[in-house]
């Protein structure tokens, strides 16, 4: 039995556009990725690229949730939360680099295409970027994180210190942020979505005092300085680097300050990037069960027929089972704001938060225990299931931003129990 | 609070730890710690990694130190205290390259067969230290596990060597040797001398049938494949190994019939200490790098280690770093004193120290994967030393049957199972 028939997932709720377009992705995955692992090791960037080339301009993943008004594939509603997670799960099964690519994507375009908040400004204004021809990296998120001992000055976002000031001048927003560490895509995002502290009224770059909003900064702005891509854990196919704004400019129009858009970031991240953990656990059952099917231990006997190693893949299969299940709980919650409430609510971010947590917990343990029924072919590149660990443990540490769990823990404990200084 | 405050049991260190200790740290912060995060793309070649070797085994001798004396060695196989000394260099190197730590503690492993007392085998030290007294690294390889079964040749206690394909036949006075070897540290062309675990009658579980016989590595018939590319581990080469016919003289054989068993089972003790401070020694690291990171770095306008919530995260990594330490030196402590803990091969030692290995790999691995996580977007970067060591100290987990052994050996040591 396949994977996706084994781990339940609420079918009824995908459409048949939906799920035409998964069997595409499907097709693209076994075809283009899956099938070359053994060259990938040989040239990783080269054949990733011209993979996500595939991926993002003949299926259409680039321009997808982009509304049709302005070229893009019109995924662009909540309504669609269901059929996101279903394209990304595909999509992270066959390389959770990839998919993380385009959920960071998904989750910067979030605020600006999103109905009911679409900006039809800004999107007039960036859509072109994304719905042409053109193979784009997309859209980088630099979101509040760890704070610095010495700068007693900071702005915060539930805790987390945003590091990007946005002084408005003659109409124009003056941008300033030094070492930034974007969550993806530093060192060749077309697109800046930042989370940054904005203020009226201050002067020459001067760090302003303001209120967590996010702003839209084209990659090419003058005063955009891009460090050099640093090597990293995993998800390799994205070219991550730090960025500083020095007294970037751009029109006051590119910053959308509504209550909630920063925490409506969040949401989609965290549903993004569960998705993509869904989608590399798919894969890894894939692993797992080819090698139990033949692997033999003590001599004799199928390595699952033994009870402790039966007791393990259970584990595996209930993670996998139950992270499958919260993740389309999430999405499914999305769908329905008439019944749910608003999705840039605390309720419905700290349970986003919540589900992304678990969900990458999960799935790093689920991998974990792969790799110990698997042993040394857990770690050699080769048998393929080690990339999955790197990938999905890179998700996960940068879910938590700053501090581990400790701020999604406060951010959960305010909600719950009113708590007022943490 | 320095790393060196980490509690260990002073009443059993080694009188050579200060000074040892103090020579390997001062080679790892110069020629290890600058050069590491570029360690993973010279997995292949170990252009950089290759000198750092040389100063340590070769120019400070090291690769000498268990042979005896009266063959140019240093006799620290003669010493009650083989195995704590050894643990603090192991933790040392370990501290800056887990990788390192394991090439340079294989070269001695399936060497403890003939160097350490009461085993010391005079006639084979002489003839093997001339390879290692010598001004270039010279390594060791164990070869043990085979292409079907994992991790089934170290399940000595159940399986009695009964799976082992490789095979050992007497012809006149030398061993002739055919089989196919996985994964052993050292190899991939890096091995000058291999320690291979075979039968000399397939099926058997005979523990006099079970071999361990030395094969210079450049033998006729001895092929080496290509290393292997992992998750981690860079400076350990692992490769395939096969053994087509070859000849090796009959006194190759570390001790002989079921005294080679009985060496092969303190191999398992003498490993797992090995892992153990392999993982303690990435462990001090760690705590370096936390520390300075969350005295820097802050959430909710406070240092990180200032917040309760990331405070606790932070004892519980500097506990079980203390806890470890602890049990780590008690495992060398068992090894070098069979007179008060019981045989180093016995069952009670190989499944407490098993045991002992577990609980500190599982700390290792929850406590870096915390660290990475509250580095948050910067767990994952190279730059900060973490992620590598995740990387690496994962594979000491898995290595020598992983988990599921350790906790195998264990209940049939404490509940008396029969049929595991």
């Amino acid at each position: 039995m396949k994977a996706d028939t084994l781990f339940f997932y609420p079918k009824e709720l995908i459409d048949k556009e939906t799920q035409s377009l998964a069997l595409s992705i499907r097709q693209w995955a076994d075809k283009e990725v899956i099938a070359n692992r053994l060259k990938f090791l040989e040239n990783y960037r080269q054949l990733v690229e011209n993979s996500r080339k595939k991926l993002a301009m003949d299926i259409g993943l680039q321009q997808m949730i982009w509304p049709e008004d302005y070229g893009g594939g019109g995924f662009n509603s909540y309504k669609r939360s269901i059929s996101i997670v279903r394209v990304l799960e595909e999509v992270g099964r066959a390389d959770p680099g990839i998919g993380f690519m385009f959920a960071a994507n998904f989750s910067s375009y979030a605020p600006m295409v999103m109905e009911p908040h679409i900006d039809k400004d800004l999107c007039a204004q960036f859509a072109p970027m994304f719905c042409g021809k053109e193979l784009k990296t997309g859209g980088s998120l630099i979101l509040p994180g760890a704070g610095d001992i010495d700068n007693k000055d900071e702005t915060l976002f539930l805790g987390r210190t945003i590091q990007v000031a946005a002084t408005l001048e003659d109409d124009e927003w003056v941008i300033n942020g030094k070492g930034l560490r974007p969550l993806n895509s530093g060192a060749s995002a077309e697109l800046f979505c930042i989370v940054c502290a904005s203020a009226y009224g201050g002067k020459g770059g001067k760090k302003a005092k303001g209120i967590p909003s996010i702003i839209y900064v084209p990659g090419d702005s003058k005063g955009i300085k891009r460090g050099k891509a640093f090597k990293k854990t995993g998800l390799h196919a994205d070219k991550n680097a730090d960025v500083s704004f020095n007294n970037v400019r751009v029109p006051k129009a590119y910053m959308v300050k509504r209550d909630g858009a920063v925490k409506g970031v969040y949401l989609w991240l965290n549903l993004c990037m569960s998705a993509t953990c869904i989608g590399s656990l798919m894969n890894v059952y894939e692993i797992i069960k080819d090698w139990v099917d033949v692997r033999v231990i003590k001599g004799k006997g199928l390595i699952k027929e033994n009870p402790l190693d039966a007791a393990v893949l259970a584990e595996i299969a209930e993670d996998i089972t139950l992270s499958r299940m919260l993740t389309y709980n999430l999405a499914n919650i999305m769908t329905k704001p008439e019944v749910y409430g608003s999705l840039e609510q605390d309720r419905v971010f700290a349970l986003a938060e919540m589900i992304g947590m678990r969900v990458a917990s999960s799935a790093l343990h689920a991998i974990n225990r792969t790799m110990e029924l698997m042993g040394s072919a857990g770690y050699a590149t080769e048998w393929n299931l080690e990339k999955h660990w790197r990938d999905v443990k890179t998700i996960q540490s940068y879910l938590c931003g700053i501090g581990a769990n400790v701020p999604v823990s406060m951010d959960i404990a305010r909600l719950f129990f009113d708590c007022k200084e943490i | 609070m320095t790393i060196d405050e980490f509690s260990r049991p002073e009443e059993y260190i080694s009188p050579l730890d200060k000074h040892l200790g103090s020579v390997i740290r001062q080679w790892a912060e110069e020629d290890v710690m600058p050069y590491r995060r570029r360690f993973d793309e010279d997995w292949k070649e170990h252009k950089i990694i290759e000198p750092a070797f040389k100063k340590l085994m070769a120019d400070l001798g090291l690769q000498m130190c268990l042979f005896p004396e009266e063959v140019g060695g240093w006799g620290l196989g003669h010493s009650n205290y083989t195995a704590t000394i050894s643990y603090r260099m192991f933790e040392e190197i370990g501290r800056a390259d887990t990788a390192m730590a394991v090439a340079f503690g294989v070269t001695f492993w399936p060497l403890t067969t003939i160097t350490v007392e009461p085993h010391v085998n005079i006639r084979l030290c002489k003839e093997f230290a001339p390879m290692f007294n010598t001004d270039k690294p010279c390594f060791s390889a164990l070869a043990m596990t085979e292409p079907q079964g994992g991790a089934d040749i170290e399940n000595i206690d159940l399986l009695k060597g009964r799976t082992i394909q490789t095979t050992a036949v007497l012809d006149g006075d030398e061993w002739v040797i055919n089989g196919h070897k996985l994964w052993p540290t050292n190899t991939g062309g890096v091995a000058d001398l291999l320690g291979v675990a075979c039968t000399t009658r397939s099926g058997s579980d005979d523990p006099n049938d079970f071999a361990l016989i030395f094969v210079p590595s450049t033998t006729k018939g001895v092929t080496q494949g290509g290393p292997y590319e992992k998750a981690g581990m860079a400076a350990d080469k692992n490769s395939d190994i096969w053994f087509e016919d070859v000849r090796v003289p009959g006194w190759y054989r570390a001790a002989g019939p079921g005294d080679d068993a009985r060496c092969f089972e303190e191999i398992i003790s003498w490993g797992q200490m090995g892992s153990s401070a392999f993982l303690t020694g990435a462990m001090m690291n760690l705590y370096e790098i936390l520390y300075k990171f969350c005295s820097e770095k802050t959430y909710n306008k406070k240092p990180l280690k200032e917040n309760d919530a990331i405070a606790a995260l932070l004892g519980r990594i500097a506990g079980d770093l203390d806890i470890c330490r602890v049990i780590g030196y008690q495992i060398a402590r068992m090894i070098d004193r069979p007179d008060i803990y019981g045989g180093r091969g016995s069952r009670q030692v190989i499944s407490k120290i098993r045991n002992f290995k577990e609980f500190i790999a599982d700390r290792a691995v929850e406590d870096f994967g915390k660290a990475m996580d509250i580095l948050g977007f910067y767990g994952a970067d190279r730059a900060w030393d973490i992620e590598k060591h995740w990387r690496d100290i994962k594979i000491i987990q898995l290595w020598m049957g992983g988990k599921q052994l350790c906790q195998m050996e264990a209940a049939r040591y404490f509940f008396d199972c029969k049929s595991l």
